[in-house]
């Protein structure tokens, strides 16, 4: 039987499983689909059609295992690494209208911004705000101060780009190797977000929640709950890069216009990924996928990373959230 | 405008003044990080070791030799963020390097280090790295309330966007500018990978095996047809955008100038913009490479103060370079938008 928001009846938060909420992002669909701001879209109905439907389909299993219960409350709208995606303030305002009517909360995406993009945002932050459950996640500490200073009451979110950490999957998860100096192994399995001046503009710029990746090194555990923020942990895909020029639309680019920050673009990152298969040191020919998905880079970790992201969300207080990614096309 | 240059070595001071430098920096790493993190953990964005000082009395010389010739001296720790623990090893450091070794500021990439700077050691000039991907003016803002003294603008963007941040910037931040070398194929700021023991990801990217794989069946069935060769032709432009962007492959002209990113037919334009300094990459180049570079924009520039029309000083670029065929291909510009 498919469970879902609307048969539940109950608020976006309560609706998940054992506390914690599950955002569903569709960083390259137009809009998102109805029937899930309408809060009857079960997660398996849900992640259905993505890319990678068997992976998807083990992630939804996992989700279930772990989260008894859960249902999709929050729809991600926006797209995390590119401005030419952000949605219009009157499909925002129209998103926001059908979400309020299902019980969906709203989370409005933005990538890092550049002067024409942040101007745009704020006409879509303008169209959020004040709607109950919605935030705003930011990408970059520009856009942080810009929305801080102009929209007092507008709840912040620290996008995981603004997380700097090392995420290359070639390695990552060799980083805690028992081989690595301790200090190095340390340093690498940890970010700079626990130190005072971090700190100090955590408290600034009143940001509230911070989101973070499933990296395939295992965090320390002061990266998890050391912090006053809650979190918000997304999979299955870990940034890996982004460029301000585009891959996929260097299909239809010619000559010098490829590869240029706000190119010539056909939207072909709705139509396309290009997966890469890169070798692992002393792999014996063994790889990593990563997807470019867009202007960016992407790795989708494996069940195992999964599995231990989402053990310890019962059990801990700081991650509240787990945002699943689904790529499908338009 | 000032040219700022990167150094490795006291002993390139003279070399570097002579040329034209108006400003230099360089890197540090103590023995002690080096033991602490091996070569795991870079202090930099270039190291562990290469193109970096490894003693502070060679910071102390470089800077008092620059300080002899009127150029101030600016240490980088820009590695994208630094732990607790590391910041507590790094402040007491850049505070020895400014009191006793005379560095005149510092580089710094990770924000909340930034904010710990300027608590511990008000008095030094914070530059904020390219890594810090500033590409707005809230970004400007910030960085100003936060106390920076310089914005060095990330690698993509254009001179348009450049001239109206330092219009945001005037007054309260210097800026400065890329102008020749070293480029990044992706957002340096947004870069999770490393370069370490396994290299650059953006340049293996075109050598490893690939597929481009469909979302919709429209999209699949255009794949099948009109799209699959723009597929291909994507890939293919994508191998050659990598190499110009990885310095055409690390080569040099039979005459030592480095090919690679460069943006000197801009600098009638980037002048325009009132962009404080250029910025020339690669403190892990030779001597010679550093000078070569150095001489370069040192001429286009001379010719853009003396007058010299934008159609002249970008023909002059273009005749320095003399590898009209990498200019024409359009890929080594830094600022595609005004390339000759």
């Amino acid at each position: 039987m498919l469970q879902t928001k609307y048969e539940r009846a109950a608020s976006p938060r309560e609706s998940a499983g054992r506390g914690v909420e599950v955002g569903i992002s569709f960083p390259f669909l137009a809009a998102p689909p109805p029937a899930l701001l309408r809060g009857e879209a079960s997660l398996d109905e849900t992640l259905r059609g993505a890319v990678s439907g068997k992976s998807h389909a083990a992630l939804a299993e996992a989700l279930h295992r772990h989260l008894p219960g859960t249902v999709p409350s929050r729809v991600y709208i926006g797209n995390e690494t590119c401005e030419r995606l952000l949605p219009t303030p009157r499909a925002v305002g129209s998103w926001a209208a059908a979400a309020r009517a299902g019980r969906v909360a709203l989370s409005l995406v933005l990538p890092p911004l550049s002067r024409d993009g942040l101007a745009k945002a704020e006409d879509g932050v303008r169209a959020l705000e004040g709607v109950e459950g919605s935030e705003v996640v930011a990408g970059d500490w520009g856009t942080v101060h810009r929305l801080r200073s102009r929209h007092p009451g507008l709840a912040i979110v620290l996008g995981r780009l603004t997380h700097k950490m090392l995420r290359d999957p070639r390695l990552a998860d060799r980083f805690d190797s028992p081989l690595a100096p301790l200090s190095a192994r340390s340093a690498l399995c940890r970010s700079g977000e626990l130190a005072p001046g971090f700190r100090a503009l955590m408290e600034r710029y009143r940001i509230g929640r911070r989101e973070i990746d499933p990296f395939l090194q295992p965090l320390e555990e002061d990266e998890w709950e050391g912090r006053d923020e809650r979190l918000s942990v997304h999979l299955p895909y870990q940034f890996v890069t982004m460029g301000r020029g585009c891959l996929p639309a260097a299909m239809h680019g010619e000559g010098k216009g490829r590869f240029v920050a706000g190119g010539p673009c056909r939207t072909e990152c709705a139509k396309y990924v290009v997966e890469f298969r890169v070798p692992i040191p002393e792999g014996n020919g063994a790889g990593r996928h990563l997807l470019s998905l867009g202007n960016a880079l992407y790795h989708a970790v494996p069940p195992h990373v999964v599995e231990r992201v989402l053990a310890r969300l019962s059990s801990r207080e700081r991650v509240d959230r787990v945002v699943v990614a689904v790529v499908t096309g338009s | 405008m000032k040219i700022t240059v990167p150094i490795s070595h006291p002993e390139e001071v003279e070399m570097l003044a002579a040329g034209g430098a108006g400003e230099f920096f360089c890197g540090y790493v103590p023995q002690e990080w080096l033991e602490r993190y091996g070569g795991a953990f870079w202090l930099n964005r270039r190291g562990p070791v290469a193109g970096n000082l490894l003693q502070r009395d060679d910071v102390s010389l470089l800077a008092e030799r620059s300080h002899a010739r009127g150029i101030p001296v600016y240490a980088t720790f820009n590695a994208p963020y630094y732990t607790p623990e590391q910041q507590e090893f790094l402040l007491p450091l850049i505070d020895r390097l400014a009191e006793e070794s005379g560095i005149d500021g510092v580089i710094v990439s990770d924000v909340g280090f930034l904010v710990a700077l300027r608590r511990a050691l008000p008095g030094l000039s914070v530059h904020a790295s390219s890594v810090m991907a500033s590409l707005n003016p809230g970004m400007i803002d910030f960085l100003a309330q936060l106390g920076a003294g310089r914005v060095i603008f990330p690698r993509s963007l254009g001179v348009a966007d450049i001239a109206a941040l330092c219009a945001d910037a005037a007054g309260r931040l210097e800026t400065e500018a890329f102008v020749l070398n070293e480029g990044c194929v992706f957002e340096e700021g947004y870069c999770m990978t490393t370069h370490r023991s396994v290299g650059a990801l953006c340049v293996q990217l075109p050598d490893v095996p690939h597929r481009v794989l469909p979302l919709t069946p429209e999209a699949a069935a255009k794949l099948d047809g009109e799209d699959r060769q723009p597929a291909r032709e994507m890939m293919g432009a994508f191998r050659d955008w990598v190499w110009f962007q990885n310095g055409c492959g690390n080569s040099v002209t039979d005459r030592g100038i480095p090919n690679g990113p460069c943006g000197l037919c801009a600098l009638y334009d980037l002048a325009a913009t009132g962009v404080t300094s250029l910025k020339i990459s690669g403190r892990s180049s030779s001597s010679l490479r550093k000078l070569s570079s150095l001489r370069m924009v040192r001429a286009v520039l001379d010719l853009v103060e003396g007058g010299a029309s934008r159609e002249e000083a970008a023909r002059e670029a273009v005749a320095i370079r003399n590898t009209p065929e990498f200019c024409n291909a359009g890929y080594m510009c830094y600022y595609r938008e005004k390339a000759s």
